[in-house]
């Protein structure tokens, strides 16, 4: 795998060679490294499987560039699997082919200060032996294996899951100043645990880590067991609004799905907050920020991938929408407004990196729901009665990426709640969720002081969020599946 | 000079002395195939009339997978890396390289999978040797017709009517924003197994994007694809729509403005609904396409994509009992001119129509080679990736309802009250795919036989298996339509697939908006 000293040896060699052409304005040059490996498991106690389904690994570099040329045009090319002069001048060569007037483009950044976050990848996951790497994934399955021995379950279990390691590096550079490197390392583990007997219970549990040293894959699989366990007996609920407390899981997954505050978004009308900045949108108890910076947080990044150090951009402040989230194109396209700030242009691929083929577009790096006051125990008591929604499913904006509607089911991890505790579990799949999003978030009434990351599958930015105590959440019954 | 698709003429035999020798040289591998992918291409995309950019490149990638063991017990390893010039041009040495990563990955999965199974012995009896379904080693080349070569669509003509199409869709009254984009290019696969399999498949692919937003009474805003396997052909006409690239806008934009100042879709149970054929295209691929692929059916999917409910264990499933009305019937069919055709599927076995619903009974599923043995099936060609560097996984390919006797314009008429359900918008299942809500781009209310008031936000939601037995009539008018980005796997593939189904009628709960209090 490329060093990070060798990726900015080439941007920075490149763009010195781009500075003698006449016929370049500005230029942006990009590189980057990615390796992921991917041990996907699977296992069925009642039908043949193989434990570990997918043993697997994807490997990319290469370079872009981004040129403003003198006439006005602005174009992108890249180059696989090439991180040098030769790599640059040929993907200038592509830029130059399809370059085309975007008026929206203003120019590339300029350097802003410096980046806060420092040395923050691991160095045992950089160097991870491939040996020990499908040992860890075993171990995932270890620790489920053994929680089911001891609860003296050998029938009706199905596990699934994986365990995963990215090792991702970049270096940009531009004709403005920048220059800049980035290497950052995930490990996640997770695991779902289904007991099918005649009750059809899951339980999941997952761990992240920016380091080797903190990671457990063993724990995630027993966990997860655990969870499953814990939801047998369970109970259901008939249709109409109930009071929940919305677990973290949960409730980052309903954020993923309608918390488009992107300006790309908002520029297409694909977005139910147009119109709506510096507007109330929320519950005065609900804020929540995006932020770069956290240590120890896999979705932190010390700066952009156009080399802009990352921050914190409050996003919703006590109920009021107060900025979207910008890669720098669109912070200038919507000038005047000085509020937009190009702390969220990433390439994010497909789950694999921090990709050269694409351009910047804008993501979230760790979505951060600011806790409250109350413990867990305290927001259920404050609901008194209705559910605790611990994880749902399909959470899609079903009417429209304009529209606040949205529908999900609930999976498991869910209980009932009774008489300001909690009470049975909650029979998974037997309730679908039909609500608005902007209504559950003025619905808030009460913020958990305990946050935890979350992961969605195929979303690359990290959801930090404490439970919350939402008055009114609408339900529908719905029918178990048939066997 | 940039590599081109004909630059690949050159590896299948490279492709198949590296997989051979390395079987030569290490006894314990039992099995290993090799793919290679090159796609070369031009893209265009268009914000409210104006260029936003525009590419023409190529794109490689290598993809191994490797078996270690013998009959008694096997493990997998894989690898993949996408590929540059360089790599081409030390093609040995990194194919090489990825074999010997993979072949280590799969040797080391075996020593822990013996571990595991010895650790755990009654839980771990279920964990099995990883055996494949025979299939004929086949030598084969393929490639699917065209009329205009792809390559031949200048970017400057490309951009020209994507612009033209923009400003078309801006100039009606209503349209605040259009997104468009297409592309136009050739895929070429290779396949080489230790088997003796070598297959060379080209694909002409051509796609539009197409995005509006509407502002009425409301905002409203839609997107859809036009596409196919072919060439520019593709945007005059031949495609699922059977309109031009400029019909399809002009259709979409009008179709758009009208919903924006349509009343919200009312909730209503137990109505009368007649989905239409590209509806049906998404329930279909949600309710059927999916819970047929038989890694969902055996599970090994439930933490990212859900289980199916009609397959339990190997003793406890509804193969052979009704899942649906005697009406349906479900298929799978990769010789269909849709998103899902081919040849043969990425571990080289020759795609075969699979009847998943004969008259409302539940019979077979798509398969791969491994899962077929373990549901003691012949295997139909139904493992695909989205590029050489990620590994295979079951696919739909072409999955539609079958036509039945009826006029379409027959289960209009003969409704007095009902619902009349159009276009694929936006899908929510549940786990086991046993309930789904999926909305439509527009509904009608249907009186006296009569398409009447149209709706928006609409949808219908219900029980799987309560409405598929609720069908009472499918029509003759069988349509396909092409799905660009079916997501699965983990990290996640998106998949092209065809789906598709004639008009149907049935029973169902239609939704509406969410402000809308539940019954």
């Amino acid at each position: 795998m490329m060093e990070t000293s060798a990726l900015l040896n080439a941007v920075d060699r490149s763009l010195i060679e781009f500075r003698k052409n006449s016929a370049i304005r500005e230029a942006e040059v990009f590189a980057s490294a990615n390796r992921l490996n991917v041990y996907r498991l699977g296992y069925a106690s009642n039908i043949p499987s193989n434990g570990l389904e997918e043993s697997k690994s994807e490997e990319s570099f290469g370079m872009s560039v981004r040129v403003l040329f003198s006439d006005g045009r602005l174009g992108f090319g890249k180059t696989d699997g090439e991180v040098s002069l030769k790599g640059a001048l040929e993907a200038f060569e592509k830029a130059k082919r399809s370059a085309v007037p975007d008026p929206d483009f203003k120019s590339f950044p300029s350097p802003a200060g410096k980046p806060k976050l420092k040395n923050y990848a691991d160095k045992q996951l950089v160097d991870l032996d491939e040996a020990v790497a499908v040992d860890m994934a075993y171990s995932a399955l270890n620790g489920a294996f053994s929680e089911l021995r001891s609860q003296k379950m050998e029938s009706s279990v199905n596990l699934t899951g994986e365990v995963s390691f990215l090792v991702e590096r970049m270096a940009v550079a531009n004709s403005n100043g920048i220059s800049e490197t980035d290497e950052s390392t995930i490990a996640v583990s997770r695991m779902t645990a289904i007991l099918e007997g005649s009750q059809d219970v899951s339980g999941m549990w997952f761990d992240s880590s920016t380091s080797l040293t903190h990671f457990n894959p063993f724990h995630a699989g027993t966990v997860s067991v655990q969870k499953a366990f814990s939801l047998l007996n369970g109970t259901r609920v008939e249709s109409g609004p109930v009071d929940a407390v919305i677990g973290p899981v949960a409730f980052a997954d309903i954020l993923y799905s309608r918390l488009a505050l992107s300006l790309d978004a908002v520029e297409i009308n694909a977005s139910p907050f147009c119109g709506m900045l510096d507007k109330p949108v929320a519950s005065e108890k609900f804020s929540i920020a995006d932020n770069a910076l956290l240590e120890g947080a896999i979705g932190s990044k010390r700066v952009t991938d156009e080399g802009l150090p990352t921050g914190i951009t409050p996003l919703i402040e006590k109920g009021k929408l107060v900025n979207f989230l910008s890669n720098d194109y669109y912070a200038k396209k919507f000038l005047p407004d000085r509020r937009f700030s190009g702390r969220n242009g990433f390439r994010f691929g497909d789950g694999d990196g921090r990709n050269y083929d694409s351009e910047p577009g804008v993501y979230a790096s760790n979505l951060v729901v600011e806790p409250g006051s109350f413990g867990e125990e305290e927001l259920v008591s404050e609901i008194r009665n209705g559910i605790y929604v611990g994880r749902i499913w399909y959470t899609y904006p079903v009417n429209g990426l304009s529209s606040p509607d949205f529908t999900s089911t609930i999976r498991g991890d869910s209980f009932i709640i009774r008489n300001g505790k909690i009470a049975e579990p909650l029979v998974p799949n037997t309730l679908r969720i039909n609500d608005s999003f902007l209504r559950v978030l003025q619905n808030i009434v009460a913020v958990g002081k305990k946050p935890m990351p979350a992961l969605a599958w195929g979303e690359p930015s990290v959801v930090l969020t404490p439970s919350v105590a939402v008055k009114g959440l609408r339900v529908e019954r719905i029918a178990k599946g048939l066997y | 000079m940039s590599p081109t698709i004909r630059s690949l003429d050159a590896y299948p035999d490279r492709l198949a002395q590296a997989v051979n020798r390395l079987a030569a040289e290490n006894p314990q591998l039992s099995y290993a195939d090799v793919r290679m992918e090159l796609f070369e291409g031009r893209g265009v995309s268009v914000k409210d009339g104006v260029a936003r950019r525009a590419s023409e490149d190529w794109g490689a990638s290598l993809g191994v997978r490797c078996y270690y063991g013998d009959q008694f017990m096997r493990a997998s390893g894989m690898a993949g890396i996408s590929l540059g010039e360089t790599q081409l041009n030390d093609f040995s040495n990194v194919l090489n390289s990825l074999l010997e990563t993979a072949y280590r990955r799969a040797k080391q999965s075996f020593t822990q999978k013996n571990l595991l199974r010895k650790g755990f012995n009654g839980l771990a009896k279920s964990i099995h040797a990883l055996d494949m379904g025979k299939i004929a080693a086949h030598s084969d080349t393929v490639h699917y017709p065209f009329k205009k070569n792809p390559l031949d669509w200048g970017l400057d003509e490309m951009l020209s009517r994507m612009q033209g199409v923009s400003k078309d869709a801006l100039k009606m009254e209503g349209i605040i924003s259009s997104l468009n984009g297409c592309m136009s290019g050739f895929l070429r696969k290779l396949f080489v197994s230790t088997e003796g399999t070598v297959i060379d498949q080209t694909f002409p692919l051509t796609e539009a994007f197409l995005y509006v937003a509407a502002k009425g009474k409301e905002t409203e805003v839609f997107h859809e694809t036009l596409g196919g396997w072919g060439g520019p052909e593709v945007m005059d006409g031949v495609n699922p729509f059977e309109m031009s690239l400029e019909a399809f806008n002009e259709f979409l934009s009008h179709g758009t403005v009208s919903l924006a100042n349509a009343p919200a879709a009312p909730l209503v149970k137990g109505a009368t609904v007649i989905t239409d054929p590209w509806f049906n295209s998404l329930l279909c691929h949600e309710i059927v396409g999916h819970p047929c692929e038989a890694d969902r059916a055996l599970k090994r999917e439930a933490a990212w994509a859900g289980r199916a409910w009609w397959f339990n264990s190997m003793e406890n499933n509804r193969i052979g009992k009704p899942v649906a009305s005697e009406h349906v019937t479900a298929f799978s069919d990769p010789s269909l001119p849709g998103y899902g055709h081919y040849k043969y599927d990425d571990e080289g076995t020759p795609g075969k129509k699979v009847v998943h619903i004969d008259k409302g009974l539940l019979k077979s599923f798509l398969n791969s080679r491994e899962t077929a043995l373990i549901l003691g099936e012949e295997p139909n060609g139904g493992m695909r990736a989205d590029s050489a560097q990620s590994v295979p996984v079951i696919r739909m390919n072409n999955t539609c309802f079958a036509p039945g006797k009826w006029n379409s314009d027959e289960l209009i008429s003969e409704t007095r009250d009902g619902f009349f359900v159009m276009g694929a918008k936006t899908p929510s299942i549940g786990e086991t795919r046993q309930n789904f809500k999926i909305t439509c781009w527009k509904l009608y209310r249907i009186e006296n036989g009569e398409l009447a008031q149209l709706y928006r936000l609409g949808g219908i939601t219900e029980d799987s298996f309560n409405y598929l037995s609720s069908i009472d009539a499918c029509a003759k008018d069988f349509k396909m339509f092409n799905i660009p980005n079916c997501g699965k796997g983990t990290p996640m593939q998106t998949m092209r697939v065809g789906n598709g189904g004639p008009t149907m009628r049935g029973k169902a709960t239609v939704c509406g908006s969410h402000e809308v209090a539940l019954a």
